[in-house]
């Protein structure tokens, strides 16, 4: 039966999570072994004082990879299925880049870098961002028929905000420049106690809510006239997908900088994996597999010896995976 | 069943396609005939409660549509339209089970009451060979039977189909008029759609609903079906 392979292969997910979050823990700079990994969860102390520091500061940096990684899935997921287009994700359509825009504004108009996250601020110059691409986007979408033109419509956004932001440079200073800069090469590092919860509020709640869009999902693969015929209030609808993506997608940006190829390439891997078609199953399906690509990304970025920009990583994994899906789509003739 | 009350359609310009005094249908089959432009796939929206310029009542049931929650109003009226796409790897299954969707919880789960409806479904409409198959791999006239069968496991009391002939070669054109013939020999459904292929109607529609001159007229002798069309339409042989 379809639906015991999907549980089989979403537990198989799972435990590769848990697999790579343990190499996480343990492999790095200091290699610390496992026992004393488990003493300094549970609590207690070990001769080398600075090993609990590390151990957490792994540990919190693994959780923000698991949270970013399968938010960017399911705000992919959501725009593929809401757009009819398997090539959509944040990344593409701009979105993530209107929340770079956003905190652009503010670090290189002179917001500490240091206080990224921290500050309420740049949280909301992102979002603002973010949701201002998305609903530009619904509305072109209304005067565009043609799925390509949608996706080179959101990388001419893409570009047109780059260039927004090379003019910001203009009048950033050098320290401030060079923040953003580093923040843009992507990273799950160095958050807080306090913008991990943060982090982990906002994407818990985007996740819990877009469990809302389960029947709606399943109805739009057949259209907006279709969905609305079965009971799909398609305007709630199209206000709970702009909200639940670009907040999604914005919260990561802002604190892990623009993580490229996740959104797209991990709902494409999830559906050729799992063939159930309720989206109750695949949205479950696709967090935890981003969660996966992201932790194992950062697994890589950190065996690297001088430490390979997270991006550059992501690119490395996401590009094949996506020009396999544009293969394997027009070998069958699939409608997109 | 659905009536329509001092009813004027509109186009997007709000330039006026055609109206109807009263005007009831109950249970059978109903063709919509009209010209290209005429205002069928405009009728059918309306219909949906979706946005179409109007004045005038669309009632189902004795409610105005637009007085429906949208739920329940997909329980009442469900539509196939002349061509649907899927996105994604669907079986024809799952698309049937996709016409429970009303009557399903938020998690989408389906009940051993859905699995009982959509075989009664498949047998009732033959599907057994193709309904395994994935939708895409299909071809134009098996999709079509799958999206009717999809709009009877709605269980709706009426059902449209917008042109649902458009696409099809004669072999499948013959199996969907068949199945439509089915469906209308079912209890109490209204099944209305909208055609150009007048070579049917007498032998299939219990009446004709013909867009005359910005007209909505019912002709409900069968020998006057194909004499009105073709005067209205100034056709002569």
């Amino acid at each position: 039966m379809k639906k015991n392979r999907d549980i089989i292969k979403i537990s198989a997910i799972t435990c590769l999570i848990l697999i790579a979050f343990w190499f996480n823990l343990i492999i790095g700079e200091v290699q610390i072994a496992s026992n004393d990994v488990f003493f300094i969860l549970g609590g207690g102390t070990v001769d080398n004082p600075s090993w609990s520091y590390i151990v957490e500061s792994r540990f919190n940096r693994s959780i923000v990879a698991i949270l970013a990684g399968g938010a960017l899935g399911v705000s992919g997921l959501v725009l593929q299925v809401f757009f009819r287009n398997p090539l959509a994700g944040p990344g593409v359509l701009g979105i993530t880049s209107g929340a770079s825009f956003g905190v652009a504004v503010v670090v290189l108009g002179g917001a500490s870098m240091t206080s990224i996250g921290g500050s309420l601020g740049i949280i909301l110059a992102g979002v603002f961002g973010a949701l201002f691409v998305l609903i530009l986007l619904l509305i072109l979408a209304r005067f565009i028929r043609n799925s390509i033109t949608l996706l080179v419509t959101g990388l001419m956004f893409g570009y047109f905000t780059s260039a927004l932001i090379n003019i910001l440079y203009l009048w950033a200073n050098e320290t401030d420049t060079r923040a953003y800069i580093i923040w843009g090469l992507g990273s799950f590092e160095g958050l807080s106690n306090q913008e991990l919860v943060i982090l982990l509020t906002v994407i818990l709640s985007g996740l819990g809510l877009s469990f809302l869009l389960i029947k709606p999902l399943n109805a739009l693969v057949t259209g907006v006239e279709y969905a609305a015929s079965i009971g799909v209030n398609i305007r709630r609808t199209r206000v709970l997908i702009i909200l639940i993506t670009g907040v999604l997608a914005a919260i990561v940006t802002v604190y892990c900088g623009p993580i490229g190829f996740v959104g797209i390439a991990v709902p494409q891997l999830i559906r050729y994996l799992i063939k159930s078609t309720n989206h109750a199953v695949i949205l479950s399906a696709v967090f935890i597999g981003g969660g996966f690509l992201a932790l194992f990304s950062d697994l890589i970025v950190r065996l690297t010896s001088n430490h390979l920009p997270l991006n550059t990583v992501t690119a490395l994994i996401g590009a094949p995976i996506i020009i396999a899906v544009i293969i394997n789509l027009n070998r069958r003739h699939a409608e997109i | 069943m659905l009536k329509f009350k001092e009813l004027v359609i509109a186009t997007e310009k709000k330039r006026e396609l055609f109206k109807t005094d009263d005007l009831i249908l109950e249970s059978g089959i109903v063709a919509l005939v009209g010209r290209n432009g005429a205002g069928k796939s405009t009728l059918f929206r309306a219909i949906m409660g979706g946005p179409v310029y109007r004045t005038g009542a669309i009632e189902i049931e004795g409610r105005e549509v637009k007085n429906y929650r949208r739920e329940e109003l997909a329980k009442k009226v469900s539509i196939v339209f002349s061509k649907s796409t899927v996105f994604g790897n669907h079986t024809g299954r799952d698309l049937l089970f996709l016409g429970r969707l009303p009557y399903q919880n938020m998690f989408s789960l389906r009940t051993s009451a859905d699995h009982e409806y959509i075989e009664r479904i498949i047998a009732l409409l033959e599907l057994q060979d193709i309904v395994d198959r994935e939708y895409t791999q299909m071809s134009d006239g098996e999709k079509q039977l799958i999206m009717i069968g999809r709009a009877m496991a709605q269980d709706t009391p009426i059902i449209m189909l917008d042109e649902p002939n458009a696409f099809l070669d004669l072999v499948n054109r013959h199996k969907v008029m068949n199945i439509l013939r089915k469906i209308g020999a079912e209890a109490n459904k209204l099944v209305l759609f909208s055609t150009h292929d007048i070579d049917f109607l007498s032998d299939l529609c219990d009446s004709v609903l013909l867009i005359d001159q910005g007209e909505l007229i019912k002709i409900e002798a069968k020998n006057a079906f194909i004499p009105t069309i073709k005067s209205s339409f100034g056709i002569n042989s």
